[in-house]
């Protein structure tokens, strides 16, 4: 079959760029490491090969600096292509995306409270952030879908309005928080722009859930294909739509509070990674789900090398951009390239 | 022939107002039933009822014998298909795809790409003459062709109980003619049961076996299309004063 020969050749080039991805988000960065020597200390540490003469500095900062902050850009990534792909379909709303359920305003709003507490209780306070901003956006999540849900079933549309109005909720709770922070409200404001700086230390356990939820996504490709039916179409042919919808619902926040705990709310990946690969894949899940996570894996760690290196190039300042300007400062063009070249095949 | 359906006593409510008031009917094997009535006389709720899309039902609904409520979905989609009235006319997927779609209670997950689901893909396809479409986009369809696409995925579905809402809706009259000729087909040499919804009374004195209609709820009067039709009851369920004729196989057919 000459379409699955394209498919195969699609995540082929793929698993290319993500290797392509990693080697270079590696390799760059604020102290200039050679690349021969990036490429050693990678194989030392893979294989073993004992070579003698590589700088202890340059191999704690690849390896140790780095290399796990490439990890978590690839971790994240892939997470929030796969929630922001799930909640298209879920929702059956091509401007879902991994926040719109609230996760983002409710680990936001967890992240602002851990930030004030640090400041009337005690600095402490501010090494459980991600605990704070995981739980917030969890709690905000099972909230919208409390308050979805009429007589034991959820309403699509219900769903996606309560999620908005009670994003809109904590937004206000933030601001208030930013308000009597004053002067140190930047230190939320630096949080809600997202970065891949922090946390490594979670890193494991964190990559470990997040892993084995997108890999429990594979199993439902069907059912997501079918869910673009309608409810009612859906049902008639045997998806069993209500425990597929608060199944996926549950697992996605998940990933994605995870992800947001660790990062802040890095957005524009979760919406554009899944659209772009509708784009040159089509609509079936079975080929969506491992090309949105391999895709959102390459695209976040480069995009933060972006974010890491180009204030040096051009203003020769040692400074970081945010990586979420970066991911829609040059995902946009990208998208809209995608969408021009593919404008008579694409309905979502 | 066996008993498909029985309903026995069948109330839904929606709100306060109860939408279906204790309805009772049976449908045998191989029957080809058509349901009239007015809008918002409980047609489609009825359809719905009948194919456990509606969970909040009073009364008993049952299906070759056993509680519809005691299927597992997928089970129950190997016995029953049901085509809604506007189905997604603007979603993504290849015509081939979409057929495929009604293979979806028999494959277990992984299992894709087996030759019989590829059978009776081709099979249902060809049926509804649209094996030549099946690389187009749903949305490149007229909407005579998508109609037939989706009773293509509801055959490769291979239930034996058809429920259709509406199928012939918005169709120009050549194709409303098709539709029903098909699913005469299909109850003829398949001895498949159809249950449909229509607005048009002349197709279902001149296809189906049976009509059923339906008042504010209930079911006003059911039998043959030549006792159905009369001009007392099209005065009685829908207000409108009809003239009766028949045709040469003493099928009623009305003038308005």
């Amino acid at each position: 079959m000459k379409t699955s020969k394209r498919l195969i050749t699609g995540l082929f080039l793929l698993c290319l760029l993500l290797f392509f991805s990693f080697v270079f988000s590696v390799s760059v960065g604020a102290v200039s490491v050679e690349f021969s020597h990036t490429v050693k200390i990678l194989m030392n540490r893979v294989f073993n090969t004992g070579i003698s003469n590589i700088d202890a500095v340059q191999g704690d900062i690849i390896l140790r600096i780095r290399v796990p902050r490439v990890f978590l850009g690839m971790m994240v990534g892939a997470s929030l292509s796969i929630a922001g792909l799930v909640f298209q379909a879920l929702l059956r709303n091509p401007l879902a995306d991994p926040y719109t359920l609230g996760v983002s305003a409710g680990a936001s709003f967890g992240a602002g409270l851990a930030i004030f507490l640090s400041y009337v209780v005690g600095a402490f306070m501010k090494n459980f952030l991600p605990v704070f901003a995981f739980f917030g956006g969890i709690a905000t999540v099972f909230i919208v879908y409390l308050l979805a849900r009429t007589r034991g079933r959820i309403q699509v549309l219900t769903i996606i309005l309560s999620g908005v109005v009670v994003s809109y909720l904590f937004s206000s709770g933030l601001v208030l928080i930013m308000a009597l922070l004053g002067d140190r409200a930047h230190e939320v404001i630096f949080w809600l722009l997202g970065s891949l700086s922090g946390y490594h230390k979670w890193l494991p356990h964190a990559a470990g859930i997040s892993i084995a939820i997108i890999c429990f996504t594979f199993f439902f490709f069907q059912d997501l294909d079918l869910m673009a039916l309608g409810d009612d179409q859906a049902k008639a042919l045997g998806v069993n739509t209500e425990f597929v919808r608060i199944l996926l619902f549950s697992t996605t926040s998940l990933v994605t509070a995870i992800a947001v705990a660790l990062t802040g709310t890095i957005g524009f990946v979760g919406l554009i990674v899944p659209h772009s690969m509708r784009l040159v894949f089509g609509p079936r899940h079975k080929v969506l789900i491992p090309a949105s996570a391999i895709a959102g894996a390459s695209f976040l760690p480069l995009s933060d090398a972006l974010a890491r290196t180009l204030p040096g190039l051009i203003f020769g300042s040692s400074m970081e951009i945010p990586v979420g300007a970066v991911t829609s400062l040059f995902g946009s063009p990208f998208f809209l390239f995608l969408l021009m070249r593919g404008k008579k095949k694409y309905w979502f | 022939m066996g008993e498909a359906v029985h309903v026995n006593e069948l109330t839904v409510h929606y709100d306060q107002d109860p939408v279906l008031k204790g309805v009772s009917l049976s449908i045998d094997e191989g029957e080809f039933v058509s349901i009239l009535g007015p809008n918002g006389s409980g047609k489609t709720t009825l359809i719905k009822a009948l194919t456990g899309l509606i969970h909040d039902i009073e009364g008993e609904v049952s299906l070759f014998g056993k509680p519809i409520r005691s299927y597992r979905r997928k089970d129950f989609a190997r016995h029953v298909s049901f085509l809604p009235q506007d189905p997604p006319t603007t979603i993504p997927f290849l015509v081939h795809d979409i057929v495929m779609m009604g293979r979806f209670p028999y494959i277990k997950r992984f299992v894709t790409g087996r030759a019989e689901d590829r059978e009776a893909v081709q099979r249902a396809m060809k049926l509804m003459r649209i094996d030549h479409l099946g690389k187009r986009h749903l949305m490149e369809l007229s909407g005579g062709e998508v109609r037939r696409v989706f009773i293509a995925q509801a055959v490769a579905q291979e239930s034996s109980v058809l429920f259709l809402d509406e199928p012939t809706a918005n169709l120009d009259i050549n194709y409303q003619v098709e539709i029903f000729r098909i699913l005469e087909k299909f109850n003829r040499e398949m001895n498949k049961t159809i249950v449909l919804i229509t607005h048009d009374i002349n197709h279902a004195a001149r296809f189906t076996e049976r009509v059923i209609l339906l008042k504010e709820g209930e079911i006003f009067a059911q039998g043959e299309p030549v006792e159905i039709i009369s001009m007392e009851n099209m005065k009685s369920v829908f207000s409108t004063d009809v003239c009766i004729e028949y045709d040469g196989n003493n099928r009623p057919y009305i003038l308005i």
